[in-house]
């Protein structure tokens, strides 16, 4: 890989983050709405008499920098976001905003990066399986069946699981609202106890993905099936177990490692509605409160994270995919 | 080598570079939150190491589950002055005590950590004894210089704390006359001054800080009062924060508390209370039916019902419908009394004639038809309803919750509007609209919105009805951008004068400026002299009477507004665990466990196993 390709793809990664972050300035305030007024409105509706109105929001608005002209707020920003300083939240002020990411963004990744990673590995399997001769019929008719839910959003899994094992079956904790309470030190009580928590939210992102990952193997198998190199491969008198495991999964494969690079950069943003079903800490749950209140510097905070791991991961699936697949060059012919 | 050889360390080579691509992924996804070296997972426990604490039985434990998945922004911040900080409804209420405690049943204000009062002649002042033998939770007594300590910080300018206008705008001076007795000088007279800013009127009071902490804080704005080796916070009330998560608080029992102390109170039973987040509807009824919490914000009547027929340990307020206790801010539409035509008061009355307020009570709310529709925005409280009892007569003449469309019809035309061939009416080539907002988060408003849209249409008026996120909604409303809007406004819960004063002209600007109370931006001078009389007179002084009665004939005529009906909230409670839970028949206090009243119901139950 050329420095020249290299240098380039850096330029695009740094034009995606401006503008990304950019526009994450700038959506927030097209929004009709003023979130120091909404926050004094809910005061009010909960019947506090806030008879100093304007110089409440005049105060709050130089704390929040919010009394700027808005070129200066952008410039204020672009500073604060370098730093990776996005200031006070304005609903859970004084709380930062990485102090509210950084309460609930590791639940999310442990949670999601664990769930990701599995549905990923047994989809793949899953999907690979399905198209091999030798594969038992119960295996065929579980894939089929997580095909079958596949298209399910992950919240109606997380009802159907939370209602049959939590409630009915009383197996499993219904909601992780106490999960944080529980875990007092890191040792190996707390990591069962995380896992207890966890599970119910775990297998209904899991349940709800592994079909699509399979989906998309089968169909990249079914490809490479008909790849001449196979044919040459059967000719060759191959077995079928090597057939399948050391040519066409691994060529079946590649494309899907780009999915996973883009799946597990975007675990940051949470699987929100999975998190408010089952009330746990994460940061989806965290994303949809900021905007549910119209909290821009919290809003901000969260998009901001989850555009620079995209494009992180993005650039570095790019990057890293000619050491993967040799045919792949970024060299100018 | 053989080619098999090579093949297989190729393979390792790829795999070992895809692992390498995880591995910076989720280390870029965690770096900018995490502290350098830690692992994501182990920087999240320890921030938020408090407490596992299960060793309390869960027939000692009082869980309380707040409605929908809302959760706590900021639960390791008790500043009691933010907005972000643990909440009455987070269970701020069982640390803190207020100095009285304004009973909704009674009318009368409980005192608590104050003893007494004493306002002078004129309610331009007023000394508040305290109670003696009061200690804060480090032990160190809480005395007249901690209220005025507290007064003082709330009036500091340089703080954006809530109450703090309130102050500036009413307190001259604050003084401790001894260690019991605070006397407070105001800059006018206000016999509501107690009751407004001291006894939980609605929600929340002015919580009294500790000065032996608060005086050495820099910068009490950013100060968030946590810190589990100091004890902080340091309150009255009888709990402790035992943990503190965004989704679950919890509280565990002082037994050490001054009122058990002192002889004033017993210990609560409960040895702990968990404000837990409800969760979905759904999900928060199935915790209900399953004896997981004890009590929960709100459900609805239909969802009641259900659970009730599966779990006989549950009551509400009512044993019948509407099971509900009322909500103190009914749901009102106010009507923009600037924009023509609607201010033109015939135009205003059949509005109000136009709409089924008894079918949109028994539908939306399902309360049998003659309970529900307002005829003021007065929640129907006993101390309330007496009022109601004084004008009867104009009750009956003016019927301000009378459907009549064929009036309503009348009055439009008579007001020079011609129907057209569409059934419109028009006048000097204008068709007669109306911009009718409701916000999306109120749930039952997209259920009544096509019956608003067919009671408009009924009456020949075109309407715009759209339903707007409440930031939306509270920005058109406070700049006047509407013709009618939905609210709920909070004024009255025992004296009338909160709900008189939500008409009163003297903030009302031009439209475009904000305007928060009277946002029908009604003006009438004859109603606000009267409403200034009223404001003089203490609540439950027998003079408001007859001034009641004529403001209430001034707005009758007028009809800024429409009241739609009361607020109805069914607080479910399970007797599974405790008994003794407030109730129309046993009501020693209103009922939400979200307000600082939440304190005088959990130190009145009962272990019921």
């Amino acid at each position: 890989m050329s420095i020249r390709y290299l240098t380039f793809r850096l330029l695009i990664f740094a034009l995606i983050i401006w503008v990304a972050a950019s526009l994450n300035f700038l959506l927030p305030r097209l929004v009709p709405g003023d979130p120091i007024s909404a926050m004094l409105n809910r005061l009010e509706e909960q019947g506090m008499a806030v008879e100093n109105r304007p110089e409440l929001i005049a105060a709050f608005k130089v704390r929040f920098g919010l009394d700027q002209g808005i070129g200066v707020q952008y410039l204020r920003y672009l500073a604060s976001v370098l730093r990776l300083d996005f200031g006070y939240s304005i609903t859970a002020f004084p709380a930062t905003v990485s102090s509210i990411i950084a309460a609930s963004l590791p639940w999310t990744i442990g949670l999601l990066t664990v769930t990701t990673l599995l549905a990923f590995s047994i989809g793949i399997v899953l999907g690979a399986l399905f198209m091999w001769r030798g594969t038992p019929w119960l295996l065929r008719l579980v894939t089929w069946f997580l095909i079958i839910i596949a298209p399910l959003p992950y919240y109606l899994v997380a009802i159907v699981l939370l209602f049959l094992l939590g409630f009915t079956l009383r197996w499993l904790p219904p909601t992780s609202a106490s999960l944080v309470n529980q875990v007092s030190t890191l040792n190996w009580s707390a990591v069962l106890k995380i896992i207890q928590y966890s599970l119910l939210p775990a297998l209904s992102i899991l349940l709800a993905a592994v079909g699509s990952w399979a989906l998309g193997m089968r169909a990249m198998m079914i490809t490479v099936h008909g790849e001449d190199y196979i044919t040459l491969a059967r000719a060759k008198g191959l077995s079928e177990r090597r057939i399948m495991l050391g040519y066409a999964m691994r060529n079946a494969l590649l494309p899907q490692v780009t999915a996973l690079g883009i799946s597990l950069a975007t675990v940051v943003s949470g699987a929100t509605l999975v998190e408010v079903v089952f009330l746990y800490p994460g940061i989806g749950r965290a994303l949809l409160t900021a905007t549910n209140n119209l909290d821009y510097p919290l809003m901000q905070g969260i998009t901001f994270i989850l555009v620079v791991s995209v494009a992180t991961g993005v650039l570095l699936v790019d990057l890293i995919y000619p050491l993967l697949d040799p045919r792949i060059t970024y060299e100018r012919r | 080598m053989t080619k098999h050889a090579h093949s297989t360390r190729h393979l390792v080579a790829r795999w070992l570079g895809l692992l390498t691509v995880l591995s910076i992924l989720l280390v870029s996804c965690a770096a900018p939150v995490a502290p350098a070296g830690a692992p994501a997972e182990v920087a999240a426990v320890a921030d938020n190491a408090t407490v596992a604490g299960s060793d309390i039985a869960r027939e000692e434990t009082l869980i309380i589950a707040t409605e929908g998945p809302t959760t706590v922004a900021a639960p390791e911040n008790f500043n009691p002055f933010v907005n972000g900080s643990v909440g009455a409804g987070d269970g701020q209420s069982v640390l803190v005590e207020s100095l009285f405690y304004l009973n909704y049943e009674s009318g009368e204000m409980m005192p608590w950590l104050a003893e007494s009062y004493q306002f002078t002649d004129d309610y331009t002042g007023v000394d508040i004894i305290l109670r003696a033998g009061i200690t804060w939770s480090d032990g160190e007594a809480f005395t007249a210089d901690d209220v005025v300590f507290t007064i003082n910080l709330l009036k500091d300018e340089s703080l954006p704390f809530n109450w703090g206008g309130d102050m500036r705008q009413w307190v001259a001076d604050v003084e401790a006359v001894d260690a019991q007795t605070v006397r407070f000088t105001f800059t006018g007279a206000n016999p509501r001054f107690l009751q407004d800013f001291f006894a939980v009127r609605i929600s929340t009071a002015i919580v009294i800080v500790p000065e032996h902490i608060w005086s050495t804080v820099e910068d009490p704005a950013t100060f968030t009062y946590f810190d589990k080796e100091k004890g902080y916070p340091v309150f009255t009330g009888p709990y402790q924060v035992a943990a503190a998560s965004p989704t679950e608080m919890i509280y565990d029992r002082r037994d050490d508390w001054w009122a058990a102390q002192s002889g004033f109170h017993a210990l609560p039973a409960p040895r702990r209370v968990i404000f837990t987040s409800g969760g979905p509807a759904d999900v928060v009824a199935a915790r209900l039916l399953n004896n997981e919490v004890d009590t929960v914000h709100r459900v609805a009547a239909d969802v009641y019902e259900t659970l009730k027929a599966q779990n006989p340990k549950l009551g509400a307020w009512f044993t019948e419908r509407p099971y509900a206790w009322l909500d103190p801010c009914p749901r009102t539409y106010f009507i923009n009394t600037l924009k023509a035509p609607w201010d033109n008061v015939n135009m205003r009355r059949a509005l109000s004639l136009a709409i089924d307020r008894e079918a949109i009570a028994a539908g939306e709310l399902g309360i049998e038809p003659g309970g529900a529709p307002a005829p003021f925005i007065f929640p129907d409280y006993p101390p309330l309803l007496a009022y109601y009892g004084e004008v009867q007569d104009l009750l009956d003449q003016y019927q301000p919750t009378k459907f009549d469309p064929d009036a309503a019809i009348a009055l439009i035309e008579g007001e020079g509007w011609t129907r057209g061939d569409d059934g419109i009416f028009a006048k000097d080539g204008q068709r007669l609209t109306i911009t009718w907002f409701g916000p999306t988060e109120w749930v039952p408003g997209p259920r009544t919105f096509p019956l608003f849209e067919a009671y408009l249409k009924n009456i020949g008026i075109e309407p715009s009805v759209e339903l707007l996120p409440n930031a939306v909604l509270n920005e058109r409303r406070n700049l006047g951008d509407y013709d009618v809007i939905l609210t709920s406004p909070c004024g009255s819960v025992v004296d009338p004068y909160r709900g008189l004063d939500r008409f009163h002209s003297r903030d009302v600007k031009p439209i475009g400026e904000t305007v928060t109370t009277n946002i029908s931006r009604y003006v009438n001078p004859a109603y606000d002299a009267i409403v200034d009389q009223v404001a003089k007179l203490a609540p439950g002084d027998p003079a408001i009477a007859p001034l009641w009665r004529q403001a209430f004939e001034i707005y009758l005529q007028d009809q800024p507004a429409l009241p739609l009906h009361q607020q109805v909230r069914v607080v479910p409670h399970n007797s599974t665990y405790w008994s003794n839970w407030p109730t129309a028949e046993n009501n020693y206090i209103h009922p939400p466990t979200w307000w600082h009243t939440t304190l005088m119901q959990i130190i009145e139950l009962q272990p019921a196993q």
